[in-house]
C-alpha cells in the first residue's frame, strides 16, 4: 500500500481537531505448511494489508480501520474515528487512568528504519526444500511405537510496517519470523497420549534449519509411544526440576501478563482479569527467591517481542522486572506509564493493521543463574523428585495467582539420575509461593529462548508473537498430581 | 463509516468471475467480510473504541490430487485472479494429498435468507454514539450502586460467501451484538452479559440491574474449603463445562485422530440421563446461521441423547475419511483455526427451573456465577479445570449465606454431567474463550443443579 495514505491520514486527523494522531499501515505474508500422516495436508499462504488510524479528538479516543486504499478511503476512516473518538468523550471521567497528558502535540521528529536480521530469507528457499523437510519431520515422527497420527508443520511470516505519527515520527520496520514443530498422538490400552515441539524465533530460514527437525521429530515419536503406556504419576509434595520450555510458559502466564500495567489499572478486568502485582506492591513486594530475575527485553537477538519502536513510536527497551526476587517494574504504554510516574516503557503493540495497540508482552525471560551449573546438575541435587518439561494446558485465575499447569513430560528423579517416565503431571500453586521455592537456576548454557505465535488479549481480540527464555530450574514443595484428579 | 454490504448477487458475481479464471481441477473461493465496533470501558468510562472493516477471500485449489490454501484481504478483481493463479502455481509445485478425496458439492437450501433471524439493521446501522448511550445507562447503574464498572459493547456484521466449480454457490449475511457489564465493590465483582443476532433485544438496564444485585451479594467473602460440592452452575458456567466435550470429542477430527472420549462409545451411556445435546445452527433460539464455511447446509447433530452417545459433526474432509459419511455442514472458520470441524451451535436440553428454584433445592452447596480461563488437562477423561469469578455463593438449605472466595475445580466434565440433578431455564451464552473472540461457539443451555462438582484449590480473594 502506499505510504502516503498514512501520512494523508494524520494530516486529515489534525483538521478534524485531532489533538494527537497516528496512522499504521501493514503488509504481511505468512506461509505454513503442514503435513499430517505421512501426506501433506495443507499449503496456506495468507497476504494481509490494511491501515489503521488512531485519534484523540474532544477528549476521546477513536480507532478505525480498513483494508480500503481507494480515493475515498482516507476520508472516510478519518470521519469514523473522529466519529467514534466523539462518542467516546461522551463517557469519559476526569481525572482518568486511561488518557495520559503524554499524549500530546509536542514534537519528537524521527524519521528511521529497522529489520530483523535475516542470512536466509524463507521466500527464496524453493517449495521443494520446504516440502520435503516438513514431510520427512512427519514421517520420522509416525515410525513411534503405537503413533496413530503425526503432524508436523513449518512458519514462515515477513511483516512491514509504516507508523506516522503526527508529532513527526516516520518509521519503517520490516520483521522476519521462522520456525516449525511436530506433534505425536500414541494411542495404546484403551489411552492416548500428546507429545510436541515448537519453535519460532525472529530469523530467516537459518533458524529453521538449526532445529534439526528430523531429530526432533524422532525424539517426539519415540517419547510418545513410551509415554501411552508409561504409568500414572504419583501425587505428591515434592521436588521438581522445570525444563526450560516449561519455564518459558511460567514466565508467560505468571509473570508476564501480571506485569501489564494496563491490566492493572483495570483495562482488561472485563475480560481476561486483573493482577495481584498492583501498583503498591512495585519495588516493596518479594515476587521470588533471590535466585529468581525476570526481564522484558524489547531488543533480544531473534525475540518474537523484538522490535525497532513499539506501535506507539516508543523505541525499544530492556526492562528489569523482577531482581533478587523483589519486584521492580511493569510492561506499559505512553497512557498507562504515567499512572507509576514513570515514561513508557515501550510495549504498546498491535496485532496487525486492525487493532490499535495496547500494552503486550514484548520478551519476558527468566534470565540464568550464575556459573555454569547443568540441567544434570539440578538434577544431581534431588533425592526423589520429578524432571517436567513442555506444557500440556494451562489455567490461571483472575488476578493471575492461583494457576494449574500439565506437563506432556514427566520424569522420575531418583538419587540425583533420572528414572522411569511417568505421564499425567499436574500442579498447582500460587504464582509467588512457587517462584519463592526456586532454589536455584542453571547457567547460561543452558537457557533457551522459546517463541509463542499467539497471546491472546483484548477486545476485539489482539494475538501477539512475543518470546520467553529460561534455563532449567529447581523448586522445592510442589505439589504433583496426576493431571486431572 | 457507513456500512455498504457487499450484497449476495455482488459478493457471489466477484467470486465466480474469479472461479471461471482457475485452471485447477477443483477450486473454492471463500468470502468473509466482517465490520466489526467494540466499544470497552474500565473504571466508568469509554478507553477503547475501534471498528475494522475487513474482507478475507481464501482460495483453495486442488491440482493432481495436490491442495494449497492461499488468502488474500481483497476483493479486487486483480486480487483474486493473482491470487488463484498463485495457489494453482503453489499446487503444482506440491506432492498429492491421498487423504483428501474432493471438496464438497453442492446441496439444496445452501443460501441463508437476508433478512431475520440472522440479519438486523439494529447492529448493521448502529452509530458509535448507540453504543455509548447503553455504556452511560450501564455506568450509572453502577454509579448509583457506589459500583465501578467494566464491560464490552461489540457489534458485528459478517457476509459471508462460498462458491466452488462442483457448484456449490452460498451467500449468508449475519449480524451479532454483544453486551456485557462487570461492576465492582471493591471486595468482589457481579456479571451479566447478552449476546443476540439483534441489538434491539439488548437491554442495557436489565444487565445494570442484575450485575449490581450480583455484586451487592458478593461482599464480604468467606474462605472455604476445597472438596466435593453440590453445586448450581449458571447457564455461563454451563457452557464453559459442555465446551470440553464439544472441542475435545463432540467432532470427527477428534475421533478420527484418536483421542476423543466418544472412540468405541457410540450407543453407550457416557453422562447421566438428564443430559441431551444436539448441535443445530439453525436454531433461532442459538445464533442461527444456515451454512458453514464450505458452503453447505448446516443440519441438526444429536450428540448425546438421554446420556447416550449418539453422534459427532463432520465436514466434507473428515466425512470422506469414512465411508458413509457426508458433511453435517459443520466446517468452522478456516482464516482463524484452519482445517477445523466443530459444534458451534450446542443446545442442551433444558427445564423450566429459575436460578433461585435451583437454589431453593439445594440443601448445601454453591452457586456458581462464571469460570475463567478453563482448561483441559486431560482431554481423554474430558477433564476441565479453572477458577470460579464474579460472585460465587454458600448456599445452604436452599438459601444463599455467604459469599465465599473465588476456588479451582478440576472435574471430568463426563462425570459432572452424570450428577445432573435439575435443569433450570436455558440462556444463549458463549464460552469464556468464545465470549473472547478465542473461538465462536454458541450455546442454549441451561443452568443445572449438579450433585458433585470437586474443588481443588482456592484463592485469595
Amino acid at each position: 500500500m502506499r505510504e502516503e495514505i498514512a501520512e494523508a491520514a494524520v494530516e486529515q486527523a489534525r483538521r478534524a481537531g485531532a489533538t494527537y494522531a497516528e496512522a499504521r499501515m501493514e503488509d504481511s505474508f505468512t506461509e505454513t505448511i503442514s503435513a499430517r500422516d505421512g501426506a501433506l495436508e495443507s499449503m496456506e499462504r495468507t497476504e494481509d494489508n490494511g491501515w489503521g488510524v488512531r485519534v484523540l479528538v474532544g477528549g476521546g479516543w477513536g480507532f478505525a480501520s480498513t483494508t480500503r486504499s481507494d480515493s475515498h478511503a482516507v476520508r472516510d476512516l478519518v470521519a469514523a474515528a473522529v466519529e467514534i473518538a466523539h462518542a467516546s468523550a461522551t463517557v469519559r471521567k476526569s481525572p482518568s487512568l486511561f488518557y495520559a497528558s503524554d499524549f500530546d502535540p509536542a514534537p519528537s521528529a524521527e524519521v528511521a528504519e529497522y529489520a530483523s536480521p535475516v542470512q536466509r530469507d524463507p521466500a527464496t528457499v524453493p517449495l521443494s526444500e520446504k516440502v520435503a523437510l516438513v514431510l520427512d519431520a512427519c514421517n520420522e515422527a509416525s515410525k513411534g511405537a503405537h503413533v496413530n497420527t503425526a503432524n508436523a508443520h513449518l512458519y514462515s511470516r515477513e511483516q512491514r510496517k509504516y507508523f506516522v505519527s503526527s508529532n513527526g515520527l516516520r518509521l519503517r520496520q520490516r520483521l522476519t519470523s521462522t520456525g516449525g514443530g511436530v506433534a505425536a498422538h500414541a494411542r495404546a490400552e484403551g489411552a492416548s497420549y500428546h507429545r510436541s515441539f515448537d519453535n519460532y524465533h525472529q530469523a530467516g530460514f537459518e533458524y529453521v534449519e538449526s532445529l534439526n527437525l528430523r531429530a526432533v521429530a524422532q525424539r517426539v515419536g519415540a517419547e510418545a509411544g513410551a509415554l501411552v503406556v508409561a504409568p500414572w504419576v504419583e501425587d505428591r509434595r515434592t521436588t521438581v526440576v522445570l525444563g526450560s520450555q516449561m519455564l518459558s510458559l511460567l514466565c508467560h502466564e505468571s509473570c508476564g501478563h501480571p506485569i501489564e500495567l494496563d491490566r492493572v489499572l483495570g483495562a482488561e478486568t472485563a475480560f481476561a482479569g486483573t493482577s495481584f502485582l498492583t501498583t503498591d506492591k512495585l519495588g516493596g513486594f518479594q515476587y521470588g527467591s533471590p535466585h529468581v530475575n525476570l526481564t522484558a527485553d524489547a531488543t533480544l537477538a531473534e525475540g518474537l517481542g523484538t522490535f525497532g519502536w513499539d506501535d506507539e513510536g516508543v523505541t525499544a527497551q530492556n526492562l528489569p522486572i523482577v531482581r533478587a526476587g523483589n519486584f521492580v517494574g511493569y510492561l506499559s504504554s505512553r497512557d498507562t506509564a504515567p499512572a507509576i510516574g514513570r515514561s513508557s516503557g515501550g510495549c504498546a503493540r498491535a496485532d496487525g493493521w486492525g487493532r490499535m495497540p495496547m500494552v503486550r508482552m514484548t520478551n519476558v525471560s527468566l534470565e540464568a543463574g550464575p556459573g555454569d551449573t547443568t540441567l544434570a546438575d539440578l538434577i544431581a541435587q534431588v533425592d526423589d523428585g520429578y524432571y517436567l518439561d513442555t506444557p500440556s494446558s494451562w489455567s490461571l485465575d483472575d488476578k493471575r495467582l492461583n494457576f494449574n499447569f500439565s506437563t506432556e513430560l514427566c520424569y522420575e528423579i531418583k538419587n540425583g539420575k533420572l528414572g522411569e517416565l511417568r505421564k499425567g503431571a499436574s500442579f498447582s500453586e500460587l504464582t509467588p509461593t512457587f517462584w519463592g521455592n526456586c532454589q536455584a537456576v542453571a547457567g547460561l548454557g543452558e537457557w533457551q529462548l522459546w517463541g509463542f505465535l499467539g497471546c491472546a488479549k483484548g477486545e476485539p481480540i489482539q494475538s501477539a508473537a512475543v518470546s520467553h527464555g529460561a534455563s532449567p530450574a529447581l523448586f522445592t514443595n510442589l505439589n504433583v498430581v496426576k493431571g486431572g484428579k | 463509516m457507513s456500512l455498504n454490504l457487499i450484497g449476495q448477487e455482488q459478493a457471489l458475481a466477484r467470486l465466480e468471475a474469479a472461479l471461471k479464471t482457475s485452471t485447477a481441477e477443483q477450486t473454492e473461493l471463500l468470502l468473509l467480510r466482517r465490520s466489526q465496533a467494540v466499544t470497552r470501558y474500565a473504571h466508568g468510562e469509554i478507553h477503547q473504541n475501534v471498528y475494522q472493516d475487513d474482507v478475507q477471500v481464501g482460495v483453495r485449489v486442488v491440482v493432481n490430487g495436490a491442495v494449497a490454501r492461499l488468502t488474500v484481504h481483497s476483493l479486487e478483481p486483480d486480487a483474486l485472479a493473482r491470487t488463484l493463479a498463485q495457489a494453482v502455481a503453489t499446487a503444482k509445485l506440491l506432492q498429492p494429498n491421498p487423504l483428501f478425496k474432493s471438496l464438497a458439492g453442492p446441496q439444496a437450501d445452501s443460501t441463508g435468507p437476508a433478512t431475520a433471524p440472522y440479519f438486523y439493521a439494529s447492529v448493521a446501522g448502529q452509530l458509535p454514539q448507540t453504543r455509548a448511550d447503553a455504556v452511560r445507562e450501564i455506568v450509572a447503574a453502577a454509579e448509583g450502586a457506589g459500583f465501578a464498572s467494566f464491560g464490552t459493547y461489540k457489534a458485528t456484521v459478517d457476509e459471508l460467501a462460498v462458491v466452488n466449480s462442483l457448484g456449490v454457490r452460498a451467500y449468508a449475511p449475519s449480524t451479532t451484538a454483544y453486551l456485557r457489564a462487570l461492576f465492582d465493590n471493591g471486595q468482589g465483582t457481579g456479571y451479566a452479559d447478552a449476546l443476540s443476532r439483534d441489538a434491539d433485544e439488548l437491554d442495557a438496564a436489565a444487565l445494570g440491574r442484575t450485575a449490581a444485585e450480583k455484586c451487592r451479594l458478593n461482599q464480604n467473602q468467606r474462605e472455604i474449603a476445597p472438596g466435593d460440592y453440590a453445586v448450581v452452575l449458571e447457564p455461563d458456567c454451563v457452557a464453559d463445562m459442555v465446551r470440553f466435550p464439544v472441542g475435545w470429542g463432540l467432532h470427527a477430527r477428534a475421533v478420527q485422530d484418536g483421542y476423543s472420549f466418544m472412540i468405541d462409545k457410540l450407543g453407550q451411556r457416557v453422562t447421566g440421563a438428564q443430559v441431551t445435546l444436539w448441535d443445530d445452527a439453525r436454531d433461532p433460539r442459538c445464533r442461527p446461521l444456515a451454512i458453514d464455511y464450505e458452503g453447505q447446509p448446516t443440519q441438526r447433530v444429536n450428540l448425546i441423547t438421554n446420556g447416550v452417545a449418539e453422534g459427532v459433526v463432520y465436514d466434507s474432509y473428515t466425512a470422506s475419511q469414512e465411508p458413509g459419511k457426508t458433511t453435517t455442514g459443520h466446517a468452522y472458520n478456516p482464516f482463524e483455526y484452519g482445517d477445523a470441524v466443530l459444534p458451534a451451535n450446542v443446545l442442551m436440553a433444558a427445564g423450566e427451573a429459575s436460578i433461585s428454584d435451583l437454589v431453593s433445592h439445594l440443601e448445601r452447596g454453591l452457586l456458581v456465577t462464571r469460570l475463567h480461563y478453563t482448561h483441559c488437562p486431560d482431554p481423554q477423561r474430558v477433564v476441565a479445570t479453572g477458577t470460579t469469578r464474579d460472585g460465587t455463593f454458600l448456599v445452604e438449605d436452599g438459601k444463599i449465606v455467604a459469599a465465599v472466595r473465588n476456588l479451582r475445580f478440576t472435574q471430568s466434565v463426563l462425570e459432572l454431567l452424570d450428577t445432573v440433578e435439575e435443569l433450570g431455564q436455558a440462556k444463549l451464552c458463549q464460552d469464556w474463550w468464545s465470549q473472547n473472540g478465542m473461538g465462536d461457539i454458541n450455546y442454549y443451555v441451561p443452568a443445572l443443579r449438579i450433585g458433585r462438582c470437586t474443588f481443588t484449590g482456592v484463592t485469595t480473594f
